[in-house]
């Protein structure tokens, strides 16, 4: 049974590997490089708006 | 904002897209916690222990409290100042906002290479177990690389389908392990002392003496390593400011409760010279009781642990890997998200093959070893940071989340146990951590002098931040 285990999880982890190589050729393809790259340093837009009360030291 | 949907091409005028794809703001405290306690967890299942061979099962006591009052200094440092810089990639970021280029993007790569390291780690971990378990089932010899893996790539698929599904997972096995440390120390029977735990007679003195708890301080890392990487999420928690010193604290206090039970259950069941030098120790504790039940609950507690820990490392390693990649201080390449998953796809992909020839080496300890270093050099670096963050930016200048108290207390505190830890690695493993200095002392190197002129030198700067003081 092991042995079968172990032949299994190569075939499980090679689709699995091909499967993501193949999804990230697709988008490659399918979307533009300036919007794959468009993402921005994330803001705290709570605390930007000021709905976080400031906290103070103790 | 970032977390509108992309829809196909949708490339704007002068080559802008006319939409971003961003990381997706989805996760909770809840998350915070699950990736910051899912990293640590396998600590208390494995590898502690080896303090105990260092300092006696006092000296690691010890170690676990004072090893503890460190890692509370780094929950309560990275708390405030993540509160405030609400940006994948944890602590690179904050280095990049208020210690400048070279000091991110070392600290860049001690992240990538503390996780990447550490998830080898688990997925080693993993194959051990299974050929444990092939053995108590008559079959010898199992080859554990195709399960190292297949762990790796199923834990990569999730992170590479999303954010959410990946930390609610990293919850659930990270609450079970928990949970079967608990039932452990219910089923040892702690209100009855002598009838199951023999702490009366397995306690000795010091064994090596003081040096010797110096010495596992290093080991002591162990059961807090990589609680630090709740910063990670910062891009991808609804409300950083609150979420992430909620999550971070509650951690930590989850950690300091974990490893003291941990040791306490261990040392009063196993004897040091043992416990010094085991590979499972909670699992063999539970199997000095003699339960079967506790030995099925310790073994997928740590099975668990371990996967948790890889899980939430591949979702670390690649946000760090990802946002230097943003910045360019890596080729901008590795900065796209999918469109679709809003994940950091390529830097996932690209740490897999990595991540997989560390674990194939099979040496457990030297890739442990060297994640430890990652991770110290970068506890070394968050004191001066934090001091420089006070001192630029003094508390009522720029909005925080959280301010932790005492400062500059556990700032001081952070640096002096680390130059001690410092010395009980070199104590231990003097060659590693030379060979680890000399490695970012040639990766700096090659920053200045060739990779920074790529760096988006004024765009990298995104906290809506007064000028510092003094500048």
């Amino acid at each position: 049974m092991w042995i079968l285990l172990e032949y299994g999880a190569w075939a499980i982890s090679a689709g699995i590997l091909l499967w993501m190589l193949a999804d990230a050729a697709r988008v490659n393809r399918e979307f533009d490089e300036d919007t794959l790259l468009s993402s921005l340093e994330g803001i705290d837009e709570l605390l930007e708006h000021g709905d976080v009360p400031e906290a103070k030291e103790h | 904002m970032s977390d509108q949907t992309a829809n196909g091409n949708a490339a704007g005028a002068e080559g802008q897209p006319s939409e971003r794809v961003g990381l997706l703001r989805v996760l909770g405290p809840v998350h915070v916690w699950a990736l910051g306690v899912g990293i640590v967890l396998v600590g208390e299942f494995m590898g502690w222990n080896f303090s105990v061979g260092k300092g006696g099962a006092l000296g690691a006591l010890i170690a676990c409290w004072v090893i503890g009052l460190l890692y509370t200094c780094v929950a309560m440092i990275d708390s405030e100042v993540t509160s405030t810089v609400a940006a994948a990639g944890g602590q690179y970021a904050q280095a990049k906002h208020i210690m400048g280029p070279l000091m991110a993007f070392n600290v860049g790569l001690y992240l990538v290479m503390a996780y990447t390291m550490l998830e080898a780690a688990d997925a080693l971990i993993v194959g051990d177990l299974l050929i444990i378990l092939a053995e108590q089932t008559g079959y010898s010899g199992l080859d554990p690389k195709p399960f190292v893996i297949l762990i790796i790539a199923l834990l990569a698929l999730l992170n590479y389908r999303g954010v959410f599904m990946t930390l609610s997972l990293n919850f659930i096995i990270t609450a079970a392990a928990f949970t079967s440390i608990i039932i452990l120390f219910v089923g040892v029977q702690p209100w009855q002392p002598g009838a199951i735990l023999k702490h009366q007679d397995l306690l000795t003195d010091l064994p090596y003496g003081w040096i010797g708890v110096i010495a596992a301080f290093q080991f002591g890392i162990w059961y807090y390593l990589g609680i630090e990487g709740t910063c990670q999420a910062a891009e991808e928690v609804r409300s950083p400011s609150r979420s992430l010193p909620l999550g971070t604290m509650t951690g930590i206090m989850t950690l300091l409760i974990a490893a003291t039970l941990t040791w306490y259950i261990c040392s009063g069941l196993l004897p040091w010279e043992y416990l010094g030098q085991a590979i499972v120790p909670l699992y063999d504790a539970a199997r000095m009781t003699g339960s079967t039940t506790l030995q099925v609950f310790l073994f997928v507690g740590t099975m668990f642990a371990a996967t948790a820990s890889a899980n939430g490392c591949i979702n670390d390693a690649s946000r760090a890997w990802f946002s230097m990649g943003r910045d360019r201080y890596m080729p901008q390449w590795f900065g796209a998200v999918h469109p679709r998953y809003r994940t950091p796809y390529r830097s996932i992909l690209f740490l897999i093959p990595i991540a997989a020839s560390f674990a194939f080496t099979g040496l457990l300890d030297q890739v442990i070893t060297f994640s430890i270093l990652s991770g110290l050099l970068g506890y070394t670096f968050m004191p001066i940071n934090m001091i420089l963050f006070r001192k630029k930016w003094p508390l009522g200048t720029i909005r925080r989340g959280y301010v932790h108290p005492f400062h500059p207390l556990p700032a001081i505190v952070l640096m002096v146990l680390c130059i001690t830890t410092f010395f009980a690695t070199y104590l231990g493993f003097g060659t590693q951590l030379l060979a680890m200095m000399f490695f970012y002392v040639i990766v700096s190197l090659w920053f200045s002098m060739h990779r920074y002129k790529y760096v988006r030198r004024a765009d990298q700067f995104t906290m809506n931040w007064p000028k510092p003081e003094g500048y």
